[in-house]
């Protein structure tokens, strides 16, 4: 039996000294590092601008309200003067049944209401 | 701060109060700062990279899940601004950079016994720049910041395999390039024939 003294084999070999020394070199470089308060003096800044920027929970929930009684209002003055047309035309039994059904829809009015706000 | 801790303080910022924000950046920004400069080795980066960060905090606090450890996600969010930073940054930089290290380094044949501390730390850190991006920050996610294997995998967005390739490919380009500059001894290895 005899010794031959080879190179070492890299990823053979236990990395032990290698990781304490990244460690540390690691650790030490970055010692005592802060950032500046300025950063958060920056942040701060930056959403408050934003929040003035873009409009608020509010604003934007107004906003869904306006539109959606705009489209309201605007399917009930179209729809009210074709039902008016159509009575005219209609003979009773048809128009008790279109009766009917707008009863049933203004019924429905409420519910459709309360989803949307 | 307990991890319901966080969770408490995500859930206020989810109702618009900075204050909880601060709160929380005052407990993460000393930790996400020293990883972001230890990647992009650059005060002024790691500090956009940090306020980056928290407004990201702010704007996608709707998407984090209290319950969990948020530094991971943090660190995400970090690994990829600095990404962008790398990115961005001019590439004829990066030679000029190597050039004014290597003038103001003088030769690097020292013998180890007249090694000042800096001069090792000053090697290695050189060495440590020198890895690819996704090399560099396995090294700093897993010596600096102390997370593990998975954490690092969801942090760099890889599987776990990956993860561990690069840590070893890393490694070995390390101490290949420390032992060219003679500051780390090889070890002797004996073969039985």
């Amino acid at each position: 039996m005899s010794f031959r003294r080879i190179q070492p084999k890299m990823e053979r070999q236990p990395l032990d000294e290698i990781d304490e020394l990244i460690r540390w070199a690691l650790l030490d470089s970055v010692a005592g590092e802060e950032p500046s308060p300025q950063v958060w003096q920056d942040i701060k800044a930056r959403l408050m601008t934003r929040s003035r920027a873009m409009p608020s929970q509010s604003g934007v929930e107004h906003r869904w309200r306006h539109f959606a009684s705009t489209i309201q209002a605007c399917a009930l003055g179209t729809l009210a003067p074709l039902d008016a047309n159509w009575h005219c035309r209609l003979a009773p039994r048809e128009r008790s049944y279109l009766v009917w059904r707008e009863n049933l829809l203004l019924s429905m009015m409420p519910a459709a209401a309360l989803i949307i706000y | 701060m307990s991890l319901s801790e966080d969770g408490r303080l995500i859930s206020q910022i989810r109702q618009g109060n900075i204050l909880a924000l601060e709160a929380l950046y005052k407990k993460y920004k000393g930790q996400v700062y020293r990883t972001a400069l230890a990647i992009t080795r650059d005060r002024e980066a790691a500090e956009d990279v940090l306020q980056d960060c928290f407004l990201k905090v702010y704007t996608h606090v709707d998407k984090l899940d209290g319950s969990l450890p948020l530094s991971p996600w943090l660190h995400r969010v970090a690994v990829n601004l600095s990404y962008n930073w790398a990115a961005k940054r001019s590439r004829w930089l990066r030679p000029l950079e190597e050039v004014i290290d290597c003038l103001v380094a003088g030769p690097h044949t020292l013998p180890e016994s007249v090694l000042e501390r800096g001069e090792l730390q000053r090697v290695i850190q050189k060495a440590i720049a020198s890895l690819s991006f996704e090399h560099r920050v396995v090294i700093v996610l897993f010596y600096l910041d102390g997370f593990s294997l998975n954490e690092i995998a969801y942090i760099s967005d890889c599987p776990v395999g990956t993860v561990k390739s690069r840590l070893h490919y890393a490694r070995r380009n390390l101490r290949r390039k420390l032992e060219r500059d003679r500051r780390l001894s090889p070890e002797v290895v004996y073969e039985f024939s």
